[in-house]
């Protein structure tokens, strides 16, 4: 399997991770875990969409391993910030409606990315299908009850993190923002205890 | 190509799925399996087909038939879901009939994007048409069509929609007219769906096993020698007031129980063993009556007429329910009305109690958290740790908990771990617990140590002699060990939890 194929099972498997995460976090701080769910990939899927219409037009500006820092370290931030928002912003759902947007947004673009110049783009759109069956799988059978959301996403992120050192792209900023990445990415996880947060 | 044919079928397909989501999640209790299950499915389904089509692309001719099946499929989706609910008496697992129906449907609705662009050299408008409709969907869904009473004229909507998508893109006369007579014909079916679902409410509170043939009929006499059941349907769950014969050999009519998503609530000659134990339990033990007192829960009004009865009435009564119309048949009826005969003083705070409990900033004396048992995802995030510190937090100095502890007659050694989870889980949050009750039990827990507790003799002229047979300390039946034990969380929630009646 080339390096190619790795990224796409892995960021298929990433987006789906995030979007389950912030469906289970929305449902309980709003409750109704079915009505959580159903927004939640309603909105993922509108998010791939508009994402991949993005590279559509940018698709000669865009590099991938920029999606890949930015989902590490939105992704790291996938529990804390609906709990912040939840606590202290107005219309914290909307604004929780809009960081679910973003990571699909981002997903939304990877594909494409991924698919963008292959001949044999088939092969990548079954693996982006095989990353989320193997998400579908994953988290509610071993990550959530095994590993906790925790642990689950910073996990994910790291793979997020992996991606762009295998993709091995340049671009400008490059060492900088994967410092940055990684500080944030140990940062979420080893210093922010997110039941302090919540129960704050 | 015109706009509106991406954003339909889509939404179509989107609103099945939600549709589905609901019901099995509804059905198996097991919500977030079933959630993520079928959603994965869906995806993995589109995905299969699209790799079928880049094989064999002579496949998107075949639209107009396949949107004629999905139209077909729509429209008898409250037939097909009732059969999956008939088939799981049968010991036919919810996953192999969930899983059938979303492979259908999302394999089948596979097809339709490509097919649009194909059709149309603006690759990004379809694109964004068809993610439009999904979007739509799941908004309309989320605020209109999660309600029950809705579905079946949805079911209606989504195929003659797709009907008429497949007649803008072209249907021969003859075929056009056959298909919408067909349409026609089993969408007058929807006309016995009252009976139908009437049929498979009582099939499944009778808790009936088809193993054979005769079995079904069994059941179709069995169901038809049953009273009627009371029914309803908020957007939170099913109410359902059952008359005692049905549950019981004693032909009694005027007695009956409440079941909300068709576990029993309270039984109408048993209930003020259970809300007067719940209220007089924790006065036994606070040192001073209480001024402050919050309920988690208890829609019925049951906790409320007791606290009401005090002669003292107590100077802030707050009741949290997230669905008000519990509220509204407690106060209008029918049936729980019957348990109430004055108005009651109380502020009422329509809201999830978890929701409500993480924005709070008042401390209360005394906290009665009258919960369903945690049988699902939802619920279990009212027995987690995180849901006792808040109850810590919102308590005063000396303020205690009390909530109801799943027991049974028949406790199995899977229930025990399921009570053992709850006790480790409120000790972690630093809680002293005690467990109360031959019949009916409790726990009552305080961050503190145990107070001196009165006799409940003090109260005996509120109670009746049945309930004061309900306040016996059990405390040492359940004396577990909880080395080991898990902690249930939100963040690192039990995957298996047993508390089932």
């Amino acid at each position: 399997m080339n390096d190619r194929k790795v990224v796409t099972l892995i960021v298929a498997f990433a987006s789906l991770i995030y979007e389950f995460t912030l469906s289970h976090i929305m449902s309980i701080l709003y409750g109704g875990l079915v009505i959580q769910y159903i927004l939640t990939i309603g909105l993922y899927i509108f998010g791939l969409g508009v994402g991949s219409l993005f590279f559509e037009k940018y698709r000669e500006s865009i590099k991938l391993s920029v999606i890949e820092v930015l989902l590490t370290v939105f992704g790291s931030l996938t529990i804390i910030v609906p709990i912040f928002l939840f606590k202290y912003a107005p219309v914290s759902q909307l604004l929780n409606l809009g960081y679910v947007f973003l990571i699909a947004f981002l997903s939304g673009v990877e594909l494409p990315a991924l698919m963008h110049g292959q001949k044999n783009y088939l092969s990548i759109l079954g693996l982006d299908y095989i990353g989320m069956a193997l998400a579908g799988l994953f988290f509610p059978w071993f990550l959530l009850p095994e590993l906790g959301l925790e642990l689950t996403l910073v996990l994910t992120a790291s793979l997020n993190f992996l991606c762009v050192l295998i993709l091995n792209e340049k671009f400008s900023y490059k060492k900088t923002s994967l410092a940055g990445a990684l500080v944030l990415l140990l940062t979420s996880y080893f210093f922010f205890d997110m039941q302090k947060v919540m129960l704050m | 190509m015109n706009i509106f044919l991406p954003v339909i079928t889509s939404f179509n397909t989107f609103l099945a799925y939600s549709y589905l989501c609901k019901f099995f999640a509804f059905l198996t209790e097991k919500d977030l399996i079933v959630q993520i299950y079928i959603s994965t499915l869906f995806i993995l389904a589109i995905g299969v087909s699209s790799l079928i089509l880049e094989r064999k692309p002579q496949l998107k001719k075949q639209f107009i038939p396949i949107q004629i099946f999905l139209s077909f499929f729509y429209i008898s989706l409250p037939f097909l879901l009732f059969t999956s609910e008939i088939s799981l008496l049968a010991s036919i697992p919810w996953w192999i009939s969930s899983g059938f129906l979303v492979f259908i449907l999302g394999s089948l609705s596979g097809i339709e994007l490509p097919f649009y662009l194909d059709r149309d050299p603006r690759q990004e408008r379809v694109l964004f048409l068809n993610y439009s409709g999904t979007l739509i969907a799941s908004l309309v869904f989320v605020s209109i069509a999660y309600q029950s009473t809705n579905f079946q004229y949805f079911c209606l909507l989504m195929g003659i929609s797709n009907l008429l998508v497949c007649s803008f893109i072209g249907l021969k006369k003859k075929l056009k007219i056959a298909v919408y007579f067909i349409a026609f014909l089993v969408a007058l079916g929807h006309l016995y769906l009252p009976q139908i679902n009437n049929f498979s409410r009582k099939a499944s509170f009778l808790n009936f096993r088809i193993e054979s043939i005769n079995d079904f009929k069994n059941l179709f006499f069995a169901v038809k020698s049953t009273p009627p059941i009371f029914h309803m349907e908020t957007p939170y769950q099913k109410i359902d007031f059952l008359p005692k014969s049905f549950y019981s050999s004693e032909n009694d009519n005027k007695e009956w129980g409440l079941f909300l998503n068709r576990r029993v609530q309270i039984y109408s000659d048993t209930e003020e063993i259970y809300h007067q134990t719940m209220t007089f339990l924790p006065l036994m033990y606070l040192p001073k009556r209480p001024s402050r007192v919050l309920i988690l829960g208890g829609g019925d009004l049951g906790l409320i007429r007791e606290f009401s009865r005090l002669s003292q009435p107590i100077a802030k009564l707050t009741l949290v329910e997230l669905d008000p119309t519990m509220v509204k048949l407690a106060k209008e009826g029918p049936f729980l009305n019957q348990l109430h005969n004055t108005e009651y003083k109380y502020e009422l705070i329509q809201d999830d109690a978890f929701s409500f409990l993480l924005e709070n900033r008042q401390s209360y004396d005394l906290i009665l958290a009258d919960f369903p048992f945690p049988i699902n995802f939802d619920l279990m995030k009212l027995y987690s740790q995180e849901f006792y510190l808040l109850v810590k937090k919102s308590l005063s100095e000396e303020g205690m908990l009390v909530f109801d502890y799943p027991f049974f007659t028949h406790n199995s050694k899977a229930h025990k771990e399921g009570q053992k989870i709850i006790l480790k889980t409120l000790q972690s949050a630093g809680f002293n617990y005690q467990i109360w009750g031959q019949y009916e039990t409790f726990v009552i827990a305080t961050p503190q140590d145990f107070p001196r507790r009165r006799s409940i003799q003090t109260y005996s002229n509120k109670l009746r002699s049945s309930v004061i047979s309900n306040f016996v300390n059990r405390t040492s039946d359940f004396s577990y060990s909880l080395k080991g034990v898990k902690i249930n969380s939100i963040f690192k929630p039990i995957r298996e939890f047993h508390i089932d009646d």
